[in-house]
C-alpha cells in the first residue's frame, strides 16, 4: 500500500515540476517575443496614450518590476483563474477560451477514439493477412493517406462536398442558434473528423501492424501454435495483449499530435475552436490568451503522459517492480 | 578413388540396405507401428544473403510408444526438425523435399502427410495429435497472461477437438473463436482448475502454491518451463517433441521432469522425441538415439548402440567431451575446429575437417547410412569394408562410478577410464600433473563468517536468500558451489562481490576486512582481484563496444599508469591468453559465437589479474565440446596464473572433474564442506545423498 502512494506523490511532484517548467519558458518567450507587453493589456489605445499615461499604466501593472516579481504574479493571478483581459475580444481570457473548449473538446475526443479504433481494426486486418493482398492494400493506401496534407484534404473535401455536392456544412461548429441540437453538432463535425480520421489513421494503425507483428514472432506464440489455435485466436487473445501497453502509450504521446491536428483542421473549417483561437490570437499580440492557450494545451499533454505512464504500469504489472538493487 | 570404385561401393550399400528391414533401428519388435515417419527430408532457410541448409535428406521413424533422442550440438538442425513435423518453421524456411507423415493411434484418425497439409488442417493437429515444448523456458509464456489461464486455454482447446471429431472444419473453427472465459460456468472451471493443478503435480509442481494466479515472471526459469510442460501435456498428445526439456532445471528437478515424461509414455502411449545435447539426459531417456551433425544423421540406433558401441567419429568426440568419463588432471576432450556454416552444400561429409580420422573420399562423397546391425547405421566411410581399420577411442566402461548412487547397481571399476589416448591429450595431462603438485598449504584467501541477507520484497514479505554462511578459500583453489537453483548460490557470489549490502556476517579478503560487522562494507578496501565470470556471456558485454574496449574499460581500472597503446598491446596479450585471435578485438559481442564470447568474459576478469575468479554457471549455456574448451581453458590459466576459482554450477560431474573441494548449499545454508571425492564417497547429508544420485551418466546399461 505504502509503496502506492509514494508512487502516487512521485507523480503529482513531477506534475508540477513539469507545469512549473512550462510556465517559466511560457512567460519568458511571451516576454521575450515582439510587442510590448503593454500593448497586450491595451491594444490599439496605446497609441492615444500620453507617456506619463504609459508610464503610469507600467506602474499599476507591476511592469516596471524585475521579471522574476512578474512572473509570480502572473502566477498567483493564474492560480485564481485570472489569466487578464483578452484584448483582441476585451474579455477576460478565461472567458473566451471557456467559449471555444468545448468545441476543440467534442472534436479532439471524437477523432481521437475514432482513430483509434479504426486503427487497431486496421493494424488487426494487417497483421491477420501479413504480406498478403489485403495488408499490402491497405499499406499503400494508408502510406498515401498519411502523406496528405490536412489543409489540402479539408480544402479538397470543403470543395467537394460542402461547395460542389452541397451536402454537409463547410464551417462552424453548428447551425446558428443552435448549439444545443446534437444531430446539427454531428452534421458539422463529419467533414473535420473525416479530415482529421484519414491523414492520422494510418500513422498509428502502421505502428500496432508492426509491433503485433513483432509479438507474432516471440516464442510464446510458438506455444499457442502448438495448441492447435488459429491465428486470428492467438492475435487477439495472446498478442493483442502484450501491445496493449505500446497502444497506450502511443495513445498518450499521439494526445498532442491529434490536438495539433484539430487546430490545423479547425483554421481549415473555420471551426471555432482553440486552434483557431489561438492562431487568432498569435496573429493579434494577444499575448494573454495565446499564454492561457498554450498552458492549457501543455496541461493537457504533461497529464496524459503520466496517465499513460500509470495505466502501462497496472497493465504490464512487470512494470511495477522495479527492483532496487540494495547498493 | 575413381569413379567405378566409388559407384561399387554405393552398389553395394544399397544392396545391404535391401536386406534389411526399414525402421530396423527401432529396439521394438519391427511390428510396433509407427507414430510419425521423416522420409527424407530437406529444409532452407532464404535470407539475403543466401541460403542455409538447414536440414538435408534426414530420414527418421518414430514408433508408438517410444522415445527417440536426438543428439546434437546447437546448430545441427534438430530443432528445425522438430519444428518442420509441427508444421512450425520460420517463415524464411521451406521444406525443400520429402516427407513428414504422421500416423494415426486411434483409429478414427487419419494419416497425414504434414508437408502438404494446409495450415487448417495443421491447425487441427496440433495439440491433440502432435504437440511441442519449446526450448527458451523464459520467453516461452505469454508474458501478460496468468499460468492459470494459458493452462485452461490448452485444456479448453482439448475438450473442443475432443467434441469436434466428426464435425465439419470451417464450423468448428468457429467454435474456437468464440469461445471467451466469461462463457464458462464455474462447475467447469472449478472442473478446468483442478485438472490443471493435477498436471502441475505431474510435472513436480506442488499444488500448495497458487500457481494458477501466478504470472510467468513471478515464477523460475525451470518452473516456467515445467509449466510449458504442463500446456503441452494438457493437450493429451499422441506425439510430444520436447526441445531440450531440462536444460534450465537443477539435476534433481530435471530427473523428477525426465520420469514424469517416461512415466505418461506407458500411462499415455505417449511417443517421444526429446532434443537434447546431454549424453546423461539420452542415455537416461533414450530408447533410441540419431546423432545430428550438419543437418544430417550421421549415426542411429538403439541407445546402447550409440553409447557403449558408436561407431562414427563425432559421436567418439561427444562421447569422450563428457566431464563425467574424464580423468582429473587430464584435459578434457573436445572436437577441435567450428561446425560448419551450412551456408554451402557440402559435397562430403559435413563432419570431415573436423575428423581426425578422416579419409579423401570424406571430402568428395557423402557416406551413406552403412548398416552395422539391424538396429544401429552410421554415416562415415570408416566402415566401408576397404577403409584402414580403426580402433574407436572409447568404451562404455570408461566412465567414473559413483559408489554411493543407490541407484546404480552396475559398478564399474574406475581404471578403465585412461582410454583417451589416441591424440596428443597425453603429454599436455602430464605437464598439468606436475604443476598442480606444487600447490603449498595456502594461507587462506578469502574467510566468510556468517553472512547473511535477507530480502524485502514489494509486498514486505522477508526472502531469506543466504543464511549464516562461513567457508575459507585458499589462494589457486578451485572450490565448487552447488545447490539447487534459488538456494542463494548467486546471492553469495554477489555478496562476496559488494554487490549486496548483507545483513550480517563478516568477510576478510587476503586478510584485509572487507565486510565488518553489522553490515559495513568497506568499499574502497574492495578488491579489484575478485572478479565475476556470468554464464550469459551475451548479456555480460557492451553490445555496443569492440572487444578491446570492453578488456581495456577493465584495464584502466588497474593499470591506470599505462599509456593506450601499451594497455593495447596487453589486450592483444590477454585475447592470445584466452586463445583468441587478436583481430577479433575489433569485433563486437554479437559477432562472436557463444564459446567466444565466453572467452572474452575471462579475458576481461585476467585483465585485472584477479587472485579470486568466481565463476557463476560459466559452462551451463554452452554446447558440450565447446564447454570442454572453456573448461580446459580455465584451468590451464589457473595453473598458470594461480588464482582461485569459485565455480558455481550445477553439473556434478564437471565440479567433480573440476574441483579439488566442494560446498553444498541449501535454503541459503551451505550444507557440506568437504573435499570432493570424500563427498562422492561419503556424502553426509539427505540432500547430498539426492543429489548425487540425480546424476545422469552416459550409460544406458545403468537405466535399464
Amino acid at each position: 500500500m505504502a509503496h502506492r502512494f509514494s508512487r502516487l506523490w512521485h507523480t503529482i511532484i513531477v506534475f508540477f515540476c513539469a507545469m512549473f517548467v512550462l510556465s517559466i519558458t511560457v512567460f519568458t518567450v511571451a516576454r521575450l517575443a515582439p510587442g510590448d507587453p503593454l500593448q497586450a493589456f491595451y491594444g490599439e489605445r496605446i497609441d492615444r496614450m500620453s507617456t506619463e499615461e504609459q508610464s503610469a499604466a507600467r506602474l499599476r501593472l507591476g511592469l516596471d518590476k524585475p521579471l522574476y516579481i512578474q512572473y509570480i504574479q502572473w502566477v498567483t493571478h493564474g492560480l485564481h483563474g485570472d489569466f487578464g483581459i483578452s484584448y483582441k475580444y476585451r474579455e477576460p481570457a478565461m472567458h473566451v477560451m471557456a467559449d471555444m473548449a468545448g468545441n476543440t473538446l467534442l472534436l479532439g475526443i471524437a477523432s481521437y477514439l475514432t482513430i483509434f479504433v479504426i486503427a487497431i481494426i486496421l493494424a488487426l486486418i494487417c497483421a491477420l493477412y501479413e504480406d498478403r493482398w489485403p495488408d499490402r492494400l491497405l499499406s499503400t493506401v494508408g502510406t498515401i493517406a498519411n502523406y496528405i496534407p490536412s489543409f489540402w484534404l479539408g480544402l479538397l473535401f470543403l470543395l467537394l462536398f460542402n461547395v460542389n455536392l452541397g451536402w454537409l456544412p463547410g464551417s462552424g461548429a453548428y447551425a446558428p442558434g443552435e448549439s444545443e441540437n446534437l444531430l446539427s453538432r454531428a452534421n458539422h463535425l463529419i467533414l473535420p473528423l473525416s479530415v482529421m480520421v484519414i491523414t492520422h489513421v494510418w500513422y498509428y494503425a502502421y505502428i500496432i501492424r508492426n509491433k503485433l507483428l513483432d509479438e507474432t514472432r516471440a516464442d510464446y506464440v510458438l506455444l499457442a501454435k502448438a495448441k492447435g489455435l488459429s491465428r486470428r485466436t492467438i492475435l487477439i487473445r495472446h498478442c493483442l495483449r502484450n501491445v496493449l501497453p505500446t497502444i497506450i502509450s502511443v495513445m498518450a504521446v499521439s494526445a498532442n499530435h491529434i490536438v495539433g491536428g484539430t487546430y490545423v483542421v479547425e483554421a481549415v473549417f473555420s471551426y471555432p475552436g482553440l486552434g483557431m483561437l489561438a492562431i487568432e490570437s498569435a496573429k493579434y499580440h494577444d499575448y494573454n490568451l495565446l499564454m492561457l492557450i498554450v498552458m492549457l494545451t501543455g496541461c493537457f499533454v504533461i497529464a496524459s503522459g503520466l496517465a499513460a505512464q500509470a495505466i502501462n504500469e497496472q497493465l504490464d504489472s512487470r512494470l511495477q517492480h522495479d527492483e532496487g538493487q540494495v547498493i | 578413388m575413381t569413379q567405378p570404385t566409388k559407384n561399387k561401393i554405393m552398389n553395394s550399400m544399397s544392396t545391404k540396405n535391401k536386406t534389411t528391414l526399414p525402421n530396423s533401428h527401432a529396439p521394438s519388435t519391427d511390428d510396433t507401428p509407427p507414430a510419425l515417419t521423416i522420409e527424407n527430408i530437406s529444409v532452407e532457410f532464404t535470407h539475403q544473403n543466401g541460403t542455409i541448409y538447414a536440414l538435408d535428406d534426414v530420414s527418421l521413424t518414430l514408433k508408438q510408444g517410444e522415445i527417440l533422442v536426438l543428439l546434437g550440438e546447437s546448430g545441427c538442425g534438430k530443432s528445425v526438425l522438430c519444428k518442420a513435423a509441427m508444421g512450425l518453421l520460420p517463415e524464411r524456411g521451406h521444406i525443400t523435399g520429402g516427407r513428414i507423415v504422421l500416423h494415426p493411434r486411434q483409429p478414427q484418425s487419419t494419416t497425414i502427410d504434414i508437408t502438404a497439409a494446409s495450415e487448417k488442417e495443421l491447425q487441427q493437429l496440433r495439440g491433440h495429435r502432435i504437440s511441442m515444448m519449446f526450448q527458451h523456458p523464459l520467453t516461452i509464456l505469454n508474458p501478460s497472461m496468468t499460468i492459470g489461464a494459458q493452462l485452461f486455454e490448452a485444456l479448453r482447446q482439448r475438450e473442443i477437438k475432443n467434441r469436434r471429431e466428426g464435425l465439419h472444419p470451417s464450423f468448428s473453427a468457429k467454435m474456437t473463436s468464440t469461445k471467451s472465459p466469461h462463457d464458462q460456468t464455474t462447475s467447469t472451471k472449478e472442473m478446468l482448475s483442478t485438472k490443471a493443478l493435477h498436471l502441475l503435480e505431474a510435472v513436480g509442481l506442488p499444488s500448495e502454491k497458487n500457481w494458477l494466479h501466478m504470472m510467468p515472471h513471478e515464477l523460475s526459469g525451470g518452473q516456467r518451463q515445467r509449466c510449458a510442460l504442463a500446456i503441452a501435456l494438457a493437450m493429451k498428445p499422441d506425439i510430444l517433441l520436447a526441445d531440450e526439456p531440462t536444460t534450465a532445471l537443477d539435476v534433481t528437478v530435471q530427473i523428477q521432469v525426465l520420469d514424469v515424461l517416461k512415466k505418461l509414455r506407458h500411462s499415455l502411449g505417449l511417443s517421444l522425441i526429446v532434443i537434447t545435447h546431454d549424453l546423461g539426459v539420452a542415455a537416461y531417456m533414450a530408447d533410441c538415439i540419431a546423432v545430428m551433425y550438419g543437418g544430417r544423421i550421421v549415426e542411429i540406433g538403439t541407445a546402447e548402440d550409440i553409447l557403449c558401441h558408436p561407431r562414427h567419429p563425432y559421436t567418439w568426440g561427444l562421447l569422450r567431451s563428457v566431464p563425467a568419463k574424464a580423468d582429473k588432471g587430464h584435459p578434457l576432450h573436445s572436437i577441435t575446429g567450428h561446425p560448419p556454416l551450412l551456408t554451402q552444400r557440402t559435397v562430403g561429409d559435413p563432419f570431415a575437417p573436423r575428423n581426425p580420422y578422416a579419409m579423401a573420399i570424406d571430402y568428395h562423397k557423402r557416406p551413406p547410412l552403412f548398416v552395422i546391425s539391424p538396429t544401429h547405421r552410421a554415416a562415415t566411410w570408416l566402415l566401408d569394408s576397404r577403409a584402414p581399420k580403426v580402433t574407436p577411442p572409447i568404451i562404455c566402461a570408461g566412465e567414473k562410478p559413483a559408489e554411493t548412487t543407490p541407484a546404480s547397481k552396475k559398478q564399474i571399476r574406475s581404471d578403465t577410464h585412461a582410454t583417451i589416448s589416441t591424440t596428443d591429450a597425453a603429454p599436455l595431462a602430464e605437464k598439468n600433473n606436475n604443476s598442480s603438485l606444487n600447490n603449498p598449504i595456502a594461507k587462506p584467501l578469502l574467510k566468510v563468517t556468517g553472512l547473511s541477507k535477507t530480502f524485502i520484497t514489494a509486498h514486505t514479505m522477508t526472502i531469506p536468500a543466504v543464511t549464516d554462511v562461513s567457508f575459507t578459500l585458499h589462494a589457486g583453489e578451485i572450490v565448487g558451489l552447488v545447490g539447487e537453483s534459488g538456494c542463494g548460490k548467486s546471492t553469495l557470489a554477489r555478496l562476496i562481490m559488494g554487490r549486496y549490502r548483507s545483513d550480517c556476517g563478516t568477510m576478510f579478503f587476503d586478510g584485509r576486512p572487507i565486510i565488518t560487522s553489522p553490515s559495513q562494507l568497506h568499499h574502497d578496501l574492495h578488491p579489484c582481484d575478485i572478479q565475476l565470470i556470468f554464464q550469459d556471456s551475451d548479456g555480460a558485454l557492451h553490445p555496443q563496444r569492440t572487444i578491446t574496449e570492453s578488456i581495456d574499460e577493465a584495464l584502466r581500472l588497474t593499470h591506470a599508469n599505462l599509456t593506450t597503446k601499451e594497455r593495447r598491446l596487453r589486450v592483444d596479450e590477454l585475447l592470445s591468453m584466452v586463445q583468441l585471435d587478436p583481430h577479433y578485438g575489433t569485433a563486437y559481442p554479437s559477432e562472436l559465437s557463444g564459446g567466444q564470447r565466453q572467452r572474452v568474459a575471462i579475458a576481461r576478469a585476467l585483465a585485472v589479474q584477479p587472485r579470486l575468479i568466481i565463476a557463476d554457471e560459466a559452462v551451463a549455456a554452452l554446447d558440450m565440446s565447446v564447454q570442454a574448451q572453456i573448461i580446459n581453458l580455465l584451468t590451464e590459466l589457473q595453473k598458470q596464473e594461480g588464482f582461485a576459482i569459485l565455480f558455481i554450477a550445477h553439473d556434478l560431474a564437471l565440479v567433480r572433474y573440476l574441483c579439488q573441494r566442494i560446498l553444498v548449499m541449501k535454503d541459503g545454508r551451505i550444507i557440506e564442506d568437504n573435499d570432493t571425492e570424500q563427498i562422492f564417497a561419503a556424502p553426509r547429508e539427505t540432500y547430498t545423498k539426492t543429489l548425487l544420485a540425480s546424476i545422469l551418466y552416459p550409460d544406458p546399461t545403468r537405466y535399464r
